[in-house]
């Protein structure tokens, strides 16, 4: 994984990426990041949507408002007051999304709970929220005598790092001295590297040396330190006064609570355990240790550790009615599992939960006595009063309730109904208009390469020249989605758009097969080779129409080319089942990435064995390069130069591999309230974000009630 | 009773396990997750240890049956196979073996003084947190120095538990060796490939292969299964299947009861009519209109009547859910008038379907009665026509109705799927459909049971009414 550059370029390379990584200018001081120039707000922009549009805008930049709404040229001035209710189609378990992992509980935290750090819904860049600013100073892991290096370096501390040396089949820790600081440029052959603390409470008062002889490794950008905002309030128990103030101990207990292995939130820990130290500095300043260098650090310390209120969570508090004086980590871990406010959520957020049922959830603006908002930004405290997500499992139903005017806003709209009478019917449009967008989500054929049939290339690739993808996507989606050829968002820098799909050619198929010994020897109208018939299993969740629309076309196409393919429709706990077995020839699935996920999930080796057992990597793909580039992209502080290698892996990963039939983009089809304006569609999921909606019949002007 | 409920529960346990798909692999969204665990082999296991899934069918059986728990926690007089208790042989690169063993929590062996468990239990518990800024370790250390072997479940558990601190590690190991006299000898290459977990993996395998594979279960709750009323709890969620029950039947019960209830008041007069007019065109058209409604399936009906009733058309009644939003904050007469009106359309969509065969069952027994010597001495004497046939013919004749109602208010009870979908409506239907999706055998067995025990009162209703109704039946 290290880098095979000499270490002088090295060093001008760390010092750089460090420097980008934060994204600040190339001083020292200008690398705490400016809460000012962070919060400059976006314009936004109107208009309606285009052909060329509709794939959605591409990369970060501003993003129009009501691009569908029907009087979207006449701007709505923005008023406080009124409620939404929004769909949703099943509940999480509870919004305590440590130990839940659902999409939903997510989207419901997006307004009633904060993070240090938020993703740009436009920019896509990640600004201070819990925080007023951060600093990344780069770990530089000591090697040598124990005594001597702490007699050296009285600054160095004792921390967790990859053990590399094992390589990437066998990850393991070790427990080593570093001392950290921003590495700065060193002139080659003076034998000794410079740091500069830039981070509050660093244990060396200035600038310090390290011999590049005691240097084993060095891990840009793994200690961020962030300091607190001080004026943020927890929402109250109940109807009480709300006193208690977020601190940097919430956070502190928030990490060890990752960590704990009784609380149940196994799907997620391996995201937040590689953060192997969290120092409160001070009330309002942590330090954050990273086990390594990683491209994501930030985006896990950032969005994805959620902070849980020490104060309702830790037995150990003083402040929680069930304070205990010595307790377990298991019961620890128990009471985080089961407390009963992961329901009735106490957040951070402008709204507070106030009301769970199995038909709807309830979030009230977060306001004291007198109807005064308490949220600590009243600048992004939203517009509404209230929000409402409303509980329906059953798309028809839902879109029953549009009809009803009980829905202001519902994405599962059928194109029956989009295109069909309801959507024209007098009910819906005078309460509604309809509209789409795109997500991050894609579907995809995956082959199983370990079955012999669909082992060779030549096969994956033929059966890809033989499906009229372009056809399916103007009858089976009405032209509203996109034929993609990789993993990565279509709507990110990492997507390769210079690859081409390849074009329906069901001669050039048959080709293909013929040459590579793939023809009917039995007559039966079937391809074969050593015995084998070309039958593959088509696997799709039965209760999924489009998949099994898109089975039926494909097996028409496959059936021209002599290839049988056979539809089997299964519920989702066997489906689910024989694809942790990797029990399959191809199965129809989809995935929703960020919009910068770890691409090792999906396409590393490790994960990709035959005997591995419910991994993601479901496809079988075994590649060196592929596996190189994984590590190369996660060290890779440099965002372009990241983005590059990501477009490489998809390149690597679509014209050397093709483990999927990557297939489509598809659209959202949207009914939104009329009376709901402010609605934007971003490239981050959930692509809207409440706090920016307002009601067209609100009429107050003040955020205060 | 007790038998046939028994039968079922044999019959449902078996079917559920017969058929494919694993609620493990449903943890967590299925392993479609973004950004989720890339072990999910590991965490399939660990959900079904935590549901004893990994036990053999016949004890899964008895322990749901009880009123043994046969859980880890269980009664002590029973042992448990740890299946997860796995040791594992090392293979080195000088052809030596390490045996090492996947770290667990350990129960306390049986006889174990529970006041003196919890002591050695709450001291590792310190001392092992003792780095993150607890309680000082220091004076925890005298109970566990003292207790010898019996503190080393305690020891163990917290060592499964401490792989983030090497000093809680070393202070845990040094305690086990002062327990146990075993000396740990890890091999060098281990601890360079996985550090200090080869501590970990060498006491726990270790511990397995010097009789800690076999143990018996805590003693914790001894007593529990479906004899003493436990339901258990949903897998996924956690949450009290008893409970979750008892909210889904406070919507279906009522619903259920008033349109049996309707069903039988409209399907009894119609039956009558229409045998009053038999052969007549109002007959026939009854007869048509009463088939008409029975042939239209229910998920249409409900939408139609949605489209026709709601927003969409009259705009008269609300259509989905048992309350408006803002309900809790009526007061009761409107709150009780708001329950009304949401009731309307799911009552009609529950009622309409049955009317046909219970008016024809209604029928058919009366025209059965029609022609009996007491029907024509009634008349005879005098009797007026509608009379006759409302206090004797109605009496004798419905009685194929009664044995009806005991049948039709189980299947009533168990909800309907159909409706509780079209109107949002969180009853004991879609409960047991959420089970079955979900495969979560506690939510199926509970369902199926209730219904199952609902049946047969049922049966045993109509048996007493049939009695009350017909004097001749008991004397015979």
């Amino acid at each position: 994984m290290d880098s095979s550059r000499p270490a002088s370029c090295r060093m001008l390379a760390a010092f750089w990426t460090a420097l980008l990584a934060i994204g600040a200018s190339a001083s020292a001081e200008a690398r705490i990041y400016q809460k000012q120039a962070a919060e400059a707000e976006a314009p936004t922009v109107g208009g309606s949507p285009s052909e060329e549009d509709e794939g959605g805008s591409l990369g970060p930049g501003p993003v129009p408002v009501d691009v569908f709404h029907p009087e979207r040229d006449k701007a709505s001035e923005p008023r406080f007051g009124g409620s939404v209710v929004v769909h949703v189609a099943s509940l999480p378990k509870h919004m305590n999304y440590v130990t839940d992992n659902s999409g939903t509980a997510r989207r419901m935290l997006l307004p009633t709970h904060e993070t240090l750090l938020i993703e740009d819904w436009e920019y896509h860049d990640f600004r201070p929220r819990l925080c007023t600013s951060y600093v990344a100073e780069d770990l530089v892991v000591l090697e040598g005598d124990r005594a001597e290096l702490l007699e050296r370096y009285p600054m160095a501390r004792e921390v967790r790092v990859v053990n590399r040396q094992q390589g990437v089949d066998a990850p393991s820790h070790r427990d080593v001295l570093a001392v950290f600081g921003s590495l700065a440029p060193v002139i080659e052959d003076s034998g000794s590297r410079t740091l500069r603390p830039l981070s509050k409470g660093h244990p060396a008062g200035g600038d310090f040396t390290v011999r590049e002889a005691d240097v084993a490794s060095i891990e840009l950008g793994a200690v961020m330190s962030f300091a607190l905002r001080d004026d943020v309030l927890w929402h109250p128990r109940a109807d009480e006064p709300a006193t208690h103030r977020f601190d940097a101990h919430d956070v502190r207990f928030s990490w060890e609570a990752w960590h704990n292995p009784a609380v149940d939130c196994d799907a997620k820990r391996f995201q937040l355990t590689t953060l192997t130290d969290c120092e409160v500095v001070d009330d309002h300043y942590v330090r954050f240790f990273y086990e390594q260098q990683y491209s994501l650090a930030l985006r896990a310390i950032g969005t994805n550790l959620v902070i849980l209120p020490r104060h309702v969570y830790d037995l150990g508090d003083p402040d929680n009615p069930d304070f205990a004086e010595s307790f377990t980590q298991e019961e620890q871990g128990n009471y985080v599992n089961e407390h009963p406010r992961n329901r009735m959520w106490i957040g951070l957020g402008p709204y507070r939960i106030s009301e769970w049922s199995d038909q709807a959830v309830v979030a009230e603006r977060f306001v004291d006595a007198d109807g005064k908002a308490l949220y600590f930004d009243r600048e992004r405290a939203g517009f509404l009063d209230s929000i409402r997500w409303r509980v329906i499992p059953d798309d028809t139903v839902a879109m029953g309730a549009v009809l009803n005017d009980e829905l202001d806003y519902f994405e599962r709209m059928s194109s029956e109904d989009y295109f069909g009478g309801l959507a024209e019917s007098e009910a819906f449009q005078d309460s509604h208009y309809k509209g789409f967008k795109y997500t991050n989500a894609f579907s995809y054929l995956s082959w199983n390469m370990y079955r012999p049939k669909l082992a060779e290339k030549v096969v994956r690739d033929a059966l890809e020249l033989a499906f009229d993808s372009e056809a399916y996507r103007r009858t089976g989606y009405r032209g509203q989605a996109q034929r993609i050829t990789g993993s990565f968002p279509y709507s990110s820098a990492a997507y390769n758009h210079g690859l081409e799909v390849r074009p329906f050619d069901p001669a050039a198929a048959r080709d293909m097969l013929d040459d590579a010994g793939w023809y009917d020897r039995n007559g039966d109208g079937t391809r074969d080779k050593n015995g084998v018939e070309l039958e593959i299993e088509f696997l799709y969740f039965g209760s999924n129409p489009r998949s099994s629309d898109l089975g039926l076309a494909m097996k028409d196409n496959y059936a021209e080319i002599g290839v049988r393919l056979v539809l089997v429709g299964l519920e989702w706990v066997t489906l689910s089942e024989r694809m942790a077995q990797r029990d399959f020839d191809s199965i129809n699935l989809g995935w929703l990435p960020e919009l910068e996920s770890d691409p090792e999930q999906l396409w590393h080796s490790t994960l990709g064995g035959k005997d591995d057992f419910g991994t993601s990597n479901h496809a079988g793909v075994m590649d060196e390069l592929v596996d190189k580039l994984i590590a190369d992209g996660q060290r890779e502080l440099d965002r372009d130069a990241r983005m590059g290698i990501w477009r490489e892996l998809h390149r690597r990963l679509y014209e050397d591999i093709n483990p999927y039939l990557f297939l489509y983009r598809p659209a959202y089809r949207v009914a939104i309230s009329k009376q709901l304006r402010g609605v934007q569609f971003f490239a981050i999921d959930p692509t809207y974000s409440i706090r920016r909606w307002h009601r067209a019949d609100a009429t107050r002007t003040t955020l205060d009630r | 009773m007790v038998p046939t409920t028994l039968g079922i529960l044999v019959a449902i346990f078996a079917l559920i396990h017969l058929a494919p798909g694993d609620p493990a692999m449903l943890m967590g969204g299925g392993g479609m997750e973004q950004n989720a665990n890339l072990d999910r082999g590991a965490r399939a296991e660990k959900f079904r240890r935590k549901h004893g899934l990994d036990r053999s069918k016949l004890v899964q059986f008895f322990d749901y049956l009880g009123p043994f728990n046969l859980d880890r926690d269980g009664h002590p007089w029973f042992t448990v196979r740890y299946t997860e208790r796995k040791v594992e042989r090392v293979r080195l690169s000088d052809g030596s073996v390490a045996i090492e063993g996947v770290p667990l929590a350990i129960a306390d062996p049986p006889g174990t003084d529970p006041e003196r468990a919890i002591v050695w239990r709450e001291s590792a518990g310190i001392l092992s947190q003792e780095p993150m800024g607890r309680e000082s370790g220091v004076q925890t250390l005298g109970p566990l120095e003292g207790a010898g072997e019996a503190a080393v479940p305690a020891l163990l558990t917290e060592l499964a538990m401490a792989s983030g601190s090497r000093e809680a590690v070393d202070r845990l190991s040094a305690l086990l060796t002062g327990a146990t006299g075993h000396v740990p000898a890890v091999p060098a290459e281990r601890s360079e490939a996985i550090g200090q977990e080869a501590l970990i993996r060498h006491w726990f395998g270790w511990y397995y292969t010097h009789g800690g594979d076999r143990v018996r279960a805590t003693g914790e709750r001894p007593w529990g299964g479906l004899l003493l009323g436990d339901l258990r709890t949903e897998m996924q969620t956690g949450r009290s299947v008893a409970r979750e029950l008892g909210k889904r039947l406070l919507v279906t019960v009522p619903l259920s009861l008033v349109s049996a209830l309707l069903s039988f008041l409209i399907a009894v007069p119609l039956g009558l009519f229409s045998v009053r007019h038999r052969g007549t065109r109002r007959d026939s058209a009854l007869t048509t209109l009463l088939y008409g409604l029975f042939a239209i399936p229910t998920f249409w009906a409900g939408l139609m009547l949605v489209l026709a009733f709601g927003a969409t058309g009259l705009d008269w009644l609300p259509v989905l859910g048992l309350h408006d939003p803002g309900a809790a904050e009526l007061g009761s007469v409107a709150y009780a008038w708001d329950t009304l009106l949401h009731a309307i359309l799911p009552v009609v969509t529950l009622t309409y379907g049955s009317l046909a065969y219970l008016s024809r069952q209604t029928r058919a027994g009366l025209i059965e009665v029609a022609g009996a010597d007491y029907i024509r001495t009634a008349r005879a004497k005098g009797v007026p026509e509608g009379q006759v046939w409302r206090r004797h013919a109605l009496r004798n004749g419905a009685l194929p109705v009664l044995t009806l109602m005991g049948a039709v208010l189980p299947v009533l009870i168990g909800g309907s799927i159909v409706v509780e979908t079209v109107f949002d409506l969180p009853g004991m239907g879609l409960y047991a459909y959420k089970g079955l999706l979900a495969r979560d055998a506690h939510i199926l067995l509970a369902t199926t049971l209730l219904v199952g025990v609902l049946t047969q009162l049922g049966l045993l209703l109509s048996d007493v009414t049939y009695r009350l109704a017909d004097p001749r039946i008991g004397d015979a």
